[in-house]
């Protein structure tokens, strides 16, 4: 089955990937500013912001865009154990294999042997998830500017305090992801649509029904990728159960939007 | 696979939620309406009742009554003339005019009432206009217990009264308008002989007792009131009445009028 509303459907699953990036004016600012805090001496940036609004993707674009031209290296997911993220570090960075256990004090001496010409960037995803006491640790070795590290957070009131005690003194750049803006999320869905080549579906969002969908997602890119995932499920829905619904792509009925808000539970009936 | 089925099952229920405070709106703003409504149609009805029990020929009877157990001088009659029509003048303004009155103001408290239900703030605004009517009720009812309140709401409610009256007694209501105004005695006598053309000899009565409480040396008055009387089958004191006055005025057309009424040829 290749219908235009399984293919628009596809395109809104949940993924993080460098392809699907999709630029935004504000993202882009950013995100040219935080390559160039890359290229600054700085010891450690940190990015922030609610569940949702990209940080992962972010750092993967970076990654990929960066990944042949510098020593860059992304962790999406967070090396829990102290010994595990000093011995992956050190094989990925330094090319070091450790089969023992690799100690704070043994790594930090692998990192102030290294002379390299080019500081490596070490970007954390998920960083609210490691411990308090590998955290402190990561300040130390970036206190020694033999490593840079770019960390994502959540932004929630704990995440907050964290920020402040943790990284206040010692981080040189904070960068925030916010949802996207009515105008910003029109282009988001729009842009994520063409590029799959779902242009009959794309046409499909006026200011209107982008409104609505704003109205529900308040612009977060996960609640709009699961809204209209859900969107173009009913489409197909109603297209196998032979039509029971007269379907056209000139523009999308609320009563769909509604639907889809209630199954993915932004409304609750 | 989504279950779309379940799924349209929900989406009613969630439309039927959504609409439903408007509902409960529209539905508690016209209960209001037409509790209120009911409210003041039971209100001018009683009004109406009232009237009708206290008719003005009792207060003539007993004052007259009053007349005639005292002392027949001529200085005396004349103020107790005055004295008896004083609180009479406050009845007849109060028991005639009144109604009419509360009816135009109930229509402007409606009115009222209209305009701030459609205020925004809904369940607010409509328990202030419930107490806004018990207000206003209890100052109806007030005003008709103080009549010297009387005269200055119907100086602020003459132009309503007019309106109210016109389709039946045009003229008379606007000549009573103007003697309210001025309390020229030439216009409530015009009022009390156009009152006695209409055979409405009540009223033609109380007009004439206003305008000889102006003033008491008015002819026409006299007659008029004694032909009230008359008309009103208190021939007797018609005959007192005529005859205090032809011994303080002499008029001959008192006196005239006094045989025709005695002879049984002025019925
Ligand atoms: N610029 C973008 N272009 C294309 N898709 C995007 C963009 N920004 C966000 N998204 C989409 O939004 C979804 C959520 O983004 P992402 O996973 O990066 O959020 P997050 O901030 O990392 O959330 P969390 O804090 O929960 O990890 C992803 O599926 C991603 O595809
Ligand atoms: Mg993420």
């Amino acid at each position: 089955m290749n219908s235009i509303f399984v293919n628009s459907k596809n395109v809104f699953l949940d993924t993080v990937n460098s392809k699907d990036y999709v630029q935004l004016d504000r993202v882009s600012t950013i995100y040219q500013s935080l390559k160039d805090s890359i290229k600054k001496p700085l010891k450690m940036i940190l990015l922030y912001g609610k569940p949702g609004t990209g940080k992962s993707m972010f750092l993967t674009k970076l990654h990929h865009d960066l990944c042949e031209s510098s020593n860059i290296y992304l962790y999406q997911t967070p090396i829990l154990d102290e010994s595990e993220f000093y011995k992956t570090l050190a094989q990925d960075i330094f090319q070091t294999k450790y089969n023992d256990t690799l100690n704070f004090t043994q790594f930090m001496k692998i990192v102030k042997n290294q002379e390299n010409q080019e500081i490596p960037v070490v970007l954390l995803d998920e960083a609210q998830l490691y411990s308090e006491l590998l955290m402190e640790k990561i300040r130390l070795l970036s206190d020694t500017r033999s490593i840079k590290f770019v960390i994502s957070l959540h932004k929630t009131e704990r995440e907050d305090l964290i920020a402040k005690e943790h990284f206040q003194t010692r981080i040189w750049e904070t960068i925030e992801l916010e949802n996207a803006s009515k105008a910003e999320l029109k282009i988001y869905i729009q842009k994520k649509l063409m590029k799959a080549n779902c242009f009959d579906t794309a046409n499909m969002f006026s200011t209107h029904t982008v409104k609505k969908i704003y109205k529900l997602t308040h612009g977060n890119y996960r609640d709009t990728n699961k809204l209209l995932y859900t969107l173009f499920d009913i489409y197909t829905t109603y297209e196998q159960h032979s039509n029971i619904y007269p379907l056209n792509t000139t523009k999308v009925p609320n009563k769909f939007v509604e639907m889809a808000a209630i199954h993915t539970g932004l409304i609750h009936a | 696979m989504l279950n779309i089925h379940e799924l349209e099952k929900q989406w009613k229920i969630y439309k039927i939620k959504s609409y439903l405070p408007y509902a409960l709106i529209i539905v508690s703003l016209s209960i209001i309406a037409l509790i209120t409504y009911i409210f003041y149609d039971t209100q001018t009805k009683t009004r109406l009742q009232h009237i009708k029990k206290s008719p003005t020929v009792k207060h003539v009877q007993v004052n007259i009554k009053k007349i005639k157990a005292r002392d027949t001088n001529k200085t005396i009659i004349q103020l107790k003339a005055k004295k008896i029509s004083k609180p009479k003048l406050q009845t007849e303004k109060q028991d005639k005019l009144l109604p009419s009155m509360n009816f135009m103001k109930n229509i402007q408290h409606e009115a009222q009432i209209y305009t701030h239900s459609s205020d925004p703030i809904k369940e607010k605004t409509t328990k202030r206009i419930r107490k806004k009517i018990k207000k206003k009720t209890s100052t109806n009812t007030i005003e008709d217990v103080r009549i010297k309140e009387v005269p200055k709401i119907h100086k602020e409610q003459k132009p309503d009264i007019t309106i109210e009256r016109k389709e039946t007694q045009n003229d008379i209501m606007d000549i009573i308008k103007r003697f309210k105004k001025n309390n020229n005695p030439a216009l409530s006598l015009f009022v009390a002989k156009k009152y006695y053309e209409l055979g409405k000899y009540e009223q033609s009565y109380n007009y004439a007792l206003i305008t000889n409480q102006i003033n008491s040396n008015i002819e026409a008055s006299w007659i008029i009131f004694a032909k009230s009387l008359v008309k009103l089958n208190k021939k007797n004191k018609a005959i007192f009445t005529l005859r205090e006055y032809i011994k303080s005025s002499h008029s001959s057309n008192a006196e005239l009028l006094l045989n025709e009424i005695k002879s049984g040829k002025f019925k």
